[in-house]
């Protein structure tokens, strides 16, 4: 029963949730081999390649998350079954946290294996890509929660993103240097990381949690507008 | 399955949904009627527990709606049509009810797979069980909607608007289907076409603007109109004192069923009425009844 409910969960999850991650590394790694063999550098390569891990990578996790929150054709049904909707979003979000750990590894240790360094090394890694994935997925869910809306959470979603990456030395600042989602590839992973990717997973479980809060109360999802 | 609900509110805002709702179902096919907006998809759903209460009682089989574990323990025995049903475009019928089976918790896959086959050929889909549901007519897909209510052989039977877009054939199938379903279940049919109450159930009621204007007998909501129910025929302009209940044209003039406290006309004749004139002479009246 476990696997064929997930294999469901897959399916309703979209084909977006397995594929989004791995299509936005794929072509960030074309750019950059792109850049290697035109003879631009080795560095500018490198560059290239934490970005999509960093930045990338988490922007298509949470777009593709807000739509799993939002998109739902059958939500009055689900909400009448004894399996919490809840639990059911939680397993498509599972299905997307997967595709993403799956594709962001293997980039990973293809990227290692090829020469580049990717962040501070060994499992340490997985701070790059996980904390800001985390963080930005779980925004992009708490949002489309509440508002219901694709457009303002894909729209909200972009806007911290470009923020982020216009006024990165502002995010840089103690003040908001737990919200700053790229400082690996702006700032380094020298000293002050280690405390930026444990604020932004902290934020990420709290608003995981606010999500899970808001999805547990069936009228935040149906009321008597949507009949 | 015994339904008790003692003044139910259910409030939007600003907006009155339910307000003060006391119903009793015992069994068997219950109808309730009302207008669009009367609050019948709130009840239902409130039923269902997709929504909350905001105030009052609700007990299903003797499981109280307003705790987690009453609404969960209602839901393991429950088929719920809701009025909008939006299927999966990309699955076919038997993979979408093995996935609704799956939820329901029907845990066992030989199990499962052996009810989604029956259920298939219950509700006459065998021959497309592999086709897409995107394909799918209104008609087929109310038939999938009925499928996945019945998945777990369900006690409690709820159905929101279910015969609402369909062509004539196809709602007379599915009005004897939920009537051959009534057996041992309770089934909750909501409708606002007054001909399907008439059709398959024995007790009905009536909701109007949140309220229940009449619970009881079908035969006593028609018993309403007795007295009331004229029959005028013309070729003239119709009658305007009293609803218009039916108007038919045939060679010696229209014939016009007119609802009205007193003869429309001095040529009015009285007639039996039909449950639907019961409903419109309630309607009418505007006095609510007792309830019980």
């Amino acid at each position: 029963m476990r696997l064929t409910i997930w294999l469901h969960e897959a399916r309703r999850a979209g084909p977006a949730a397995l594929l989004a991650p791995p299509a936005a590394l794929l072509l960030t790694a074309a750019i950059a081999m792109f850049i290697q063999l035109s003879g631009a550098g080795h560095e500018r390569a490198e560059r290239l390649l934490l970005a999509g891990l960093e930045a990338v990578a988490p922007l298509s996790v949470a777009m593709v998350a807000l739509t799993i929150v939002v998109r739902e054709t059958c939500r009055e049904l689900h909400l009448s079954l004894p399996t919490l909707h809840l639990a059911t979003i939680g397993r498509r979000l599972g299905v997307l946290g997967a595709s993403t750990a799956a594709c962001c590894l293997i980039y990973a240790a293809g990227a290692w294996l090829a020469g580049y360094r990717l962040g501070p090394g060994g499992a340490a890694t997985l701070l790059v890509w996980a904390a800001p994935a985390l963080w930005l997925a779980a925004f992009a869910a708490l949002v489309a929660a509440v508002t219901r809306s694709a457009v303002l959470t894909s729209s909200l979603v972009a806007l911290i993103w470009l923020a982020e990456q216009i006024w990165a030395t502002v995010f840089v600042t103690p003040a908001l240097r737990p919200l700053f989602l790229f400082f690996t590839s702006r700032v380094g992973d020298g000293p002050g990381w280690a405390a930026n990717r444990i604020g932004l997973l902290a934020g990420g479980l709290v608003l995981l949690a606010a999500t899970a809060a808001v999805l547990h109360r069936p009228e935040r999802l149906l009321t008597e507008e949507d009949a | 399955m015994h339904i008790e609900i003692a003044d139910l509110r259910r409030r939007f805002g600003r907006v009155t949904a339910l307000d003060g709702v006391d119903l009793t179902v015992s069994g068997g096919m219950f109808g309730l009627l009302g207008t669009n907006g009367a609050g019948k998809t709130t009840l239902m759903r409130i039923l269902a527990g997709v929504l909350p209460a905001t105030s009052g009682r609700v007990v299903v089989g003797g499981n109280d709606l307003s705790t987690r574990g009453g609404r969960v323990a209602v839901q393991r025995r429950l088929g719920y049509l809701p009025q909008e049903l939006g299927l999966y475009p990309d699955l076919t019928p038997t993979e979408f009810l093995d996935y609704v089976g799956l939820l329901k918790g029907l845990d066992d896959r030989a199990a499962r797979r052996g009810q989604v086959g029956d259920l298939l050929d219950l509700v006459g889909l065998s021959d497309v069980a592999g086709r897409k549901l995107k394909g799918f007519s209104g008609g087929m897909r109310r038939r999938v909607g009925i499928a996945q209510a019945l998945l777990g052989d369900p006690t409690l039977l709820i159905v929101d608007e279910p015969t609402v877009g369909l062509d004539p054939e196809e709602r007379i199938r599915f009005r004897t289907l939920l009537s051959s379903l009534a057996g041992a279940r309770t089934v909750l049919l909501s409708t606002h076409i007054v001909e399907d109450v008439a059709q398959t159930c024995r007790q009905t009621a009536v909701l109007a603007a949140g309220r229940v204007l009449f619970t009881g007998q079908v035969t006593d909501l028609t018993a309403r109109a007795e007295g009331v129910t004229w029959e005028i025929v013309t070729a003239g302009s119709p009658p305007t004192d009293g609803v218009v209940v039916s108007a038919i044209a045939r060679t010696d003039g229209t014939h016009y069923r007119v609802v009205s406290p007193r003869p429309p006309s001095p040529d009015a004749i009285p007639v039996s009425p039909s449950l639907e004139e019961g409903y419109v002479a309630l309607m009418r009246s505007a006095t609510p009844l007792p309830v019980g």
